[in-house]
């Protein structure tokens, strides 16, 4: 009944339509997708870092849904979300989205999918393979559980990795194991096993980032260091800072609570500024962002220095101190130690008046 | 998730609370790193409104103005190999939402309805496990199970017990009414809200669906 609403369904396409402007390095790619005879329609969510989010409806025609339209030059995944009307049921794929013919078809046995057609979904379709096969698989010793998925998880990433060095499927797996995985020896061990190309690229960056986070972001230890372009483009370093109380916040427009804490931040700022006291705001906004970014800055008046690379989670410094959520933040000592962190509501002044 | 679909119908709109307040909904789950996320509810016209997003690294938000009533919604993660989805209320103010794939770990927290909801929600899991303690796993009952419904009702019961103003024990009598076909025990539990919950929208419900039940002695024997 309520994915009966085609209406609001029609209106995502037509928003879509308008989003999906066409860009120099554009390529096409079409999609043929059999879900099975009782699937009548479909939902096709993509998302890439440079394009934002396109939504697309999709409706079967016998049994078989087909699109087609531009993909980016950015690596990215796309999900088709399904609903079997007859069932009321929905189901999902996730599948790259790249130029070329890319084709889903439904398995005849279990829930799963095949994805062919295009390079990255071959080899998507080898590691699904070998996650279905391991991920069910008993593993003598091991009580069931998050932890035990998890590691199993893992390996399944080391042994398409072994199998397919050079593959970014196996980047991208594990780039998104090291999200909820703060363990960076494991993330490491595989890591090692990717071809040198992947591990310098972006995302091979990211990853190395993200793991020298996990080590280091942590009271007693150096800060680390970054360096982002402020609300005029210019850039800034913790290192202009130094010998001050800073506070790195870490917060974005997005954030409801962020935006819940700045009274207490701005409290902090007034009391302690003259004091030594410093405040970085680094945001995780979008690159669609940045309006949003600056009115909110000069909505809420925040006075203090505000940086941000408009990355979201992928932002340089976010991944420096291993930020798995916000609001997040680290105090400072004037020699560039962290003295603290997470420090919300009263437990900010608190501590700011302890040391100052 | 059909059930789930099922819950969120019979939850509609209620009474006044917040003209136009905004809230921002924000989503952490470990379920999966990026995928779609669907937000969806049935709005004051009786119209279903929904609206996508995508989770990035585990965190996905949406934002928008409440209603002047009361409305449950929900929200279904995208993850593979299934989909997880959570119920709140739809109320001003951050809404904080954990969907772990784990019934006792999913959290909703950052608003007064929602900090209830998830007490009630963790008297009646704790409740469920014990009528489940002797179940084999693969018979257990959910809270949608009709077997299930006088634990639900005990569970209303004692969370009013505790809590002789919140709204949730009505919310969810709406629920137990609907499967739970005794009119003398909800009687009972209908009994202990107070006025104002009688007198709302799911009170009038709960009473209208008691009401219509056969009473026990008119079988004719």
């Amino acid at each position: 009944m309520i994915l009966h609403t085609t209406k609001t369904l029609r209106a995502f396409a037509i928003c879509c339509f308008g989003l999906s402007a066409l860009h120099a390095q554009d390529k096409p790619f079409t999609l043929r997708a059999g879900m099975g005879n009782k699937t009548d329609r479909a939902l096709l969510v993509r998302y890439s870092l440079s394009a934002g989010q396109n939504k697309d409806s999709l409706y079967a025609k016998n049994g078989v849904m087909t699109f087609s339209g531009q993909v980016n030059n950015e690596r990215q995944k796309a999900q088709l979300i399904t609903y079997d009307a007859t069932n009321n049921m929905m189901a999902n794929v996730i599948f790259y989205l790249e130029p070329g013919n890319i084709i889903i078809t439904k398995d005849t046995i279990g829930n799963g999918y095949t994805l062919s057609g295009t390079p990255l979904n071959r080899d998507l379709n080898s590691y699904n393979q070998v996650f279905n096969s391991l991920i069910g698989a008993h593993m003598p010793g091991q009580e069931p559980g998050q932890i035990v998925m998890e590691d199993r998880r893992l390996e399944v990433i080391r042994r398409f990795a072994k199998q397919h060095p050079g593959s970014a499927v196996a980047l991208d797996a594990l780039d998104e194991y090291a999200v909820h995985n703060k363990k960076p020896a494991s993330i490491d061990s595989v890591y090692s096993l990717l071809s040198a190309k992947l591990r310098s690229s972006s995302t091979g960056q990211q990853i190395a980032d993200r793991m020298k986070g996990m080590q280091t972001a942590t009271v007693g230890n150096p800060a680390p260091a970054f360096r982002l372009p402020d609300t005029n483009g210019k850039m800034v370093s913790l290192s202009d800072f130094k010998g001050k109380y800073v506070l790195v916040d870490f917060w974005a427009t997005w954030c409801g609570p962020c935006m819940a804490e700045m009274p207490n931040l701005k409290t902090a700022y007034e009391k302690f500024h003259d004091k030594n006291f410093e405040i970085i705001g680094v945001s995780l906004d979008r690159p669609d962002s940045k309006a949003l970014w600056l009115k909110v800055i000069s909505r809420d008046q925040l006075t203090w220095p505000q940086v941000s690379d408009l990355k979201w989670w992928n932002s340089k410094a976010a991944l420096l101190y291993n930020i798995s959520s916000v609001p997040a933040n680290f105090l400072i000592g004037p020699d560039g130690t962290i003295i603290a962190s997470n420090l919300r509501g009263e437990a900010l002044q608190q501590q700011l008046s302890k040391i100052l | 998730m059909k059930k789930n679909w099922i819950v969120l119908l019979g939850l509609f709109p209620m009474t006044l609370m917040a003209q136009g307040k905004k809230f921002t909904l924000s989503g952490n789950t470990t379920q999966a790193e990026n995928c779609g996320v669907l937000f969806n509810y049935i709005g004051p016209d009786n119209q279903v409104k929904k609206d996508t997003g995508f989770v990035k690294n585990g965190h996905f938000t949406f934002s928008g103005t409440a209603f002047d009533e009361r409305i449950m919604a929900q929200v279904i993660v995208f993850a593979q190999p299934r989909d997880y989805s959570l119920l709140f209320y739809l109320e001003p103010g951050n809404i904080q939402l954990d969907i772990m794939g784990d019934k006792v770990k999913d959290q909703r927290a950052g608003t007064p309805l929602n900090k209830e909801l998830q007490e009630f929600v963790k008297m009646e899991n704790a409740a469920l496990d014990t009528l489940n303690a002797n179940r084999k796993p693969t018979a257990a009952l959910t809270i949608y199970h009709p077997d299930a419904q006088p634990t639900i009702l005990h569970v209303i019961r004692k969370y009013m017990e505790k809590h002789p103003h919140s709204v949730i024990g009505i919310d969810q009598m709406v629920n137990v009414a609907r499967v739970y076909k005794n009119p003398p025990a909800l009687l009972a539990v209908y009994n202990l809200m107070d006025n104002a919950a009688q007198k709302s929208k799911q009170g009038i419900q709960v009473k209208t669906i008691i009401d219509g039940m056969p009473s026990p002695d008119s079988s004719g024997k």
